[in-house]
């Protein structure tokens, strides 16, 4: 376009088009806050069972940028309604030509009342007939007597009418200047300085940098959210099969923790004390321990992802049993289910052990005098209380349990085979027998309809759900999901076999899971065991055994035969077909024996499998 | 090989045509995203660095509704935009379709040599069409400019031409996401959308002041003027300033984009799945989706690039000998086509002219639905997503058809597929003629490759979060 741009000198367009961009912001993102998922994501409707006796001094972690997007939204609201007041209450002073108003009539009067009011206006006003010329010339007065006869002219004239309404003028179209909303300062060359500073600033420096950190900071931080160096920290230090104890010592050797007490000169000392006193429930108060607490889940899920990739099973166990120790803050050394339960203390749980109570079921299998008389030294509402919380406690429980190969009756070598689990919670006394397979299930009528209600959507729900209430964890200082980890390892080799898949908001009634693994690459029989680990609850562990009968595809020869036929085709893309068989085999190391070269590679990079 | 063919007539040339070498492993996702972010940002950078030498710029552009299709700016580096790169696809696809020159796909150096071709034939366009340009006074008279200009004008038009084909090189040898050529059309025309509908531009004129952005403009009289109902109407109806030819786009338009948005996305969800399982790994199961929009943009962007050369030549034709009968049969020009081929190909300049020329309207629904399905059935075979082609990546990955023997795979794919290319095309076209009816800011074309390029990246993005839920083979995925 030309250079002669009109700015906005009057200062009335710009505000206009203040007010489009902030509206644009803050519009969305009132419409996400009030609206979105980040506000629907808190179900009410579940009944707690232990609110009542929640420690009350609970630390809810609250994200800034909640309160950060608050201010936003008020000051873009302010800033709003600021604007529109401003443009509602600036008019532009054009000297628009208006007929009517010249006439002092009202706008789309009749062309015939437009007649008749000029008739009587030119008798008052016509330069002839205007006696008293006291206060004003004749100019004057002929002056307003060709404005009157204009303003006529345009209303009842066809051809001046018309240019009225289309440019606003009795004449001919005009010159159209072009201009842009906004301020004049911006172009003036006093101020350019700090125009090109502020491009400089934005172009030269917040954009390199918000890039530099988006791209160093994918870098630094692994797909668990924890650091790179945590993950290298921990990573030589793995072993086929560590204690708690040394769980513990890598946990507190995260830089996440670590950076909490910048001070200490020797911070995993430091916090180890601290740990420890949280697990012997010392009442310390401090506020170290309640940080450290708040990163615990984030740092255990990467620990927990870190034994995963190694491969053994021992460390996978330990820190899952490390979880639940930090969780309820139960001594390592002394995993008694029932310290979970309030106000009881070290040497009443051992004694209540002696007498082969030890889990929640058979406390809650005694009567109440029976209660009383093994806990003398507790008051009625304290046992009260123990029973009800001990009644909330979910523990998980496996109906039944089946690996089937889909659409085969056989689990064949190689084949992507289905662990098919109904899960419930149990409460109170209820306890579930043991359920183990041989390998002999076969697909059941609804197998089927699940597995095709599965094919259709990878997301699909099979049994029903129930949100599960916060963790029973009063030492936890914060809120903790109750969630399990389903894994199955083969305890010969102490390998994971299918690595740990967590689930959560089980109910009471059924849930069925299918989780898909490759079946080891050789036939025979292969004892398995499947577990599933709470992260919340001590002792209440499931691990039953899960045999799987693998045969040679040579059972499925018929079939297979029937499948091969006609192979019009010319195969060429031979080079394809090997790298897709290949790919696989890299991807999938199942089965294959001893490899202490790990792939696990904390940068996430896609390294392993190539095109 | 026998006798000479036509591959083989670039293999000479071969060693002196730049070339991205293929990334050794695949790239992560991140860095794809940041070549992607490098490639744009060169691009944007060359449609705004204006060419040198130029005198004027200002005569009547006789590409002017084609610029959003082919990503073009006036008066600087991307004068060109992507046609060069389009068109010579176009030729080597519709020669390759005809079997004038024969390709054997199967074999990697003839897909290589293919690929050859087309950049060839491309650096010869981007030349051919930087001399037309500059030698019918596009930029001044060529006798004003000197010679020497006029080299450096060509020179230059070619060098960013060349550039552009590398970046489009670049993102599809699998730096960066998806096509060039698309992100670039996506990139022009979101720009243009958010300015018509944003623009802060005022019009002074005698009874008032209207903005140029359509949202904008809406707020504006919404507060300003007494009348409310007028106010709506104008914000909603206004055509432009009737004193004179400057068109305005109003709110209507940009909810008719909306509009065309919204159906484009709906549209992607449409697909017939192909349930197929492993032979290699028994109890795997996937699906191979056959989608309504197979061919997703292809086909329009063909069909464009078709029309705007057309309509390009018969302009220049028209300026030459505008008295002879075969040129006035391709088209009379004043500021747009008023009549002859290229008027009927056109697309109507609104509703009421539609209405007004039904016949112009017919043979331009009609010509474009029609181009497009053909385009659409020629492009499946040239890119590897032919039933034949399909049966073969499965086969290579020992996926078959669950119900269906390994060798009725072929049948029933050759049953789908064809006709969802079909259908595709013809619906693309569809969409096309109809934005352009309802008006929708730019041109229909170029919001549906806008959309369609803009979702393509949301599925990668998807495909990414996602990803690989198991470790599982991989489904194979189209294009």
């Amino acid at each position: 376009m030309s250079s002669e741009y009109k700015y906005d000198e009057q200062g009335i367009f710009f505000p206009v088009f203040l007010l489009v961009g902030t509206s644009c912001c803050v519009l969305p993102l009132t419409y996400s806050t009030i609206l979105g998922p980040s506000a629907s994501k808190e179900k009410k409707n579940v009944r707690d069972p232990f609110q009542k006796y929640r420690p009350k001094d609970l630390k809810v972690q609250r994200k800034s940028i909640f309160r950060l997007r608050y201010i936003f939204l008020i000051l873009g609201w302010l800033a709003i309604g600021f604007l529109s007041y401003k443009i509602a209450n600036s008019r532009l002073k054009l000297n628009i030509w208006d007929p009517y108003e010249i006439l002092g009539i009202a706008k789309g009067t009749s062309v015939d009342d437009v007649r008749r009011h000029y008739k009587r206006l030119s008798i008052k006003f016509h330069p002839d007939k205007v006696r008293n010329m006291v206060n004003t010339t004749r100019e004057e007065v002929e002056k307003h007597y060709i404005e009157i006869t204009n303003a006529y002219r345009a209303l009842t004239d066809d051809k001046t009418r018309e240019n009225y309404a289309l440019y606003g003028t009795p004449d001919v179209p005009q010159h159209i200047s072009v201009g842009i909303a906004l301020p004049k300062w911006i172009s003036e060359s006093e101020n350019s300085i700090y125009i090109l500073g502020f491009y400089g600033l934005v172009f030269g420096i917040v954009l390199p940098y918000a890039v530099g950190k988006w791209w160093y900071g994918s870098r630094t931080y692994t797909r668990d959210h924890v650091h790179v160096d945590t993950v290298d920290e921990w990573f030589p230090k793995m072993e086929t099969s560590l204690t708690l104890d040394e769980l513990l010592s890598l946990f507190a050797s995260s830089k996440e923790l670590t950076s909490l007490v910048p001070n200490e000169k020797n911070p995993k000392e430091y916090i180890l004390k601290l740990l420890f006193d949280h697990l012997n429930r010392k009442k310390t108060n401090n506020f170290n321990t309640h940080q450290i607490l708040s990163q615990s889940d984030v740092v255990l899920n990467a620990l927990l992802s870190v034994a995963t990739a190694f491969g053994f099973a021992n460390p996978v166990d330990n820190v899952l049993k490390l979880w639940q120790h930090i969780v309820q803050a139960i001594p390592l050394d002394a995993p008694f289910p029932l310290l979970q339960l309030p106000h009881l203390l070290m040497e009443d749980v051992k004694n209540l052990s002696i007498r082969n109570i030890s889990s929640i079921p058979q406390f809650l299998s005694l009567s109440e005098e029976q209660t009383k008389d093994y806990l003398p030294n507790y008051s009625k509402n304290q046992l009260k209380e123990m029973r009800e919380i001990a009644n909330g406690i979910p523990r998980i429980s496996v109906v039944a349990a089946k690996v089937l190969v889909d659409d085969d009756e056989y689990i064949t070598v190689g084949a992507i085979a289905n662990l098919i689990l109904d899960l419930k919670c149990s409460y109170g006394t209820e306890v579930v027998p043991e359920v183990s397979t041989d390998g002999t299930e076969t697909a059941t009528k609804k197998d089927e309809e699940d597995a095709e209600k599965y094919h259709q959507s990878k997301d699909v729900v099979l049994g029903d759900v129930e949100t599960l209430p916060y963790a029973w964890a009063p030492y936890f200082t914060q809120h903790h999901k109750t969630a399990w980890w389903i894994y199955v390892v083969d305890p010969r080799q102490n390998r994971v076999i299918v690595p740990p898949f967590s689930i959560t908001d089980i109910p009471k009634t059924l849930r069925t899971f299918r989780i898909p693994f490759q079946v080891p690459p050789v036939a025979g029989t292969f004892s398995f065991q499947l577990h599933i680990m709470s992260n919340s609850y001590v002792g209440e562990d499931v691990i039953s055994n899960l045999t799987m009968i693998v045969k040679d595809t040579s059972v499925l020869q018929e079939q297979l035969q029937e499948e091969a036929v006609s192979d019009l085709e010319d195969n060429s893309d031979i080079d394809e077909s090997a790298n897709a068989g290949k790919d696989f085999s890299d991807d999938e190391n199942i089965g294959s024996d001893e490899e202490d070269e790990s792939e696990y590679d904390p940068m996430d990079t896609d390294t392993s499998d190539g095109e | 090989m026998s006798d000479l063919r036509f591959l083989d007539l670039v293999k000479p040339f071969a060693p002196f045509l730049p070339e991205i070498a293929a990334p050794e492993r695949k790239v992560p996702f991140k860095q794809k995203m940041l070549w992607t972010g490098v490639t744009l940002l060169i691009f944007l950078v060359m449609s705004q660095v204006p060419l040198y030498g130029i005198v004027s710029s200002d005569s009547s552009d006789p590409l002017l509704w084609l610029r959003m299709i082919l990503a073009a700016n006036r008066g600087t580096l991307m004068e060109l935009g992507i046609s060069p790169i389009v068109t010579s696809s176009m030729l080597v696809q519709l020669l390759v379709g005809s079997q004038l020159i024969e390709v054997n796909m199967e074999l990697k150096s003839d897909r290589e040599m293919y690929q050859l071709v087309q950049k060839f034939l491309a650096i010869i366009i981007a030349f051919g069409q930087a001399t037309a340009y500059v030698l019918t006074g596009m930029y001044g008279r060529p006798q004003d400019l000197g010679a020497g200009i006029c080299l450096l004008l060509i020179l230059q038009l070619a060098a960013a031409s060349l550039i552009v084909l590398l970046l489009d090189e670049l993102l599809q040898k699998g730096y960066g996401l998806g096509s060039g050529i698309s992100l670039f059309i996506a990139t022009i025309n979101c720009e243009n959308i958010f300015w018509k509908a944003f623009s802060p531009t005022t019009y002074h004129i005698a009874n008032g002041v209207q903005f140029e952005g359509a949202v904008i403009n809406f707020v504006y009289v919404m507060f300003t003027w007494d009348n409310k109902a007028a106010a709506l109407y104008q914000a909603f109806f206004r055509s432009g300033l009737t004193s004179s030819q400057i068109q305005l786009p109003n709110l209507w338009n940009f909810f008719a984009t909306l509009l065309v948005f919204g159906v484009v996305i709906y549209l992607q969800d449409f697909r017939v799945e192909i349930p197929i399982r492993s032979q290699k790994f028994r109890g795997y199961r996937s699906t191979f989706p056959v989608k309504l929009l197979y061919t997703s943009n292809t086909p329009i962007m063909l069909q464009s690039a078709l029309t705007s050369n057309l309509f390009f030549a018969s302009r220049l034709l028209f300026n030459r000998f505008s008295s002879n009968f075969l040129v006035r049969f391709l088209g009379v020009w004043e500021q747009t086509a008023t009549s002859g081929l290229s008027y009927y190909l056109s697309p109507p300049a609104s509703f009421q002219d539609a209405l007004i020329d039904p016949i112009h309207t017919l043979v331009y629904v009609f010509f474009t639905m029609f181009a497009c399905a053909l385009f659409s059935k020629l492009w499946i075979e040239v890119s590897g997503a032919s039933p034949r082609d399909v049966a073969k990546q499965l086969k290579s990955q020992q996926l078959v058809m669950a119900g269906h023997r390994e060798g009725s795979m072929y049948k029933e794919l050759k049953r789908i597929i064809p006709t969802a290319a079909w259908l595709s095309g013809a619906v693309v076209g569809a969409l096309a003629v109809a934005s352009d009816l309802l008006g929708a800011l730019g041109s229909g074309t170029a919001v549906l490759l806008c959309t369609t390029t803009i979702y393509g990246y949301y599925e990668q993005l998807q495909k990414e979060i996602k990803g690989d839920q198991y470790g599982l083979p991989v489904t194979p995925m189209m294009q």
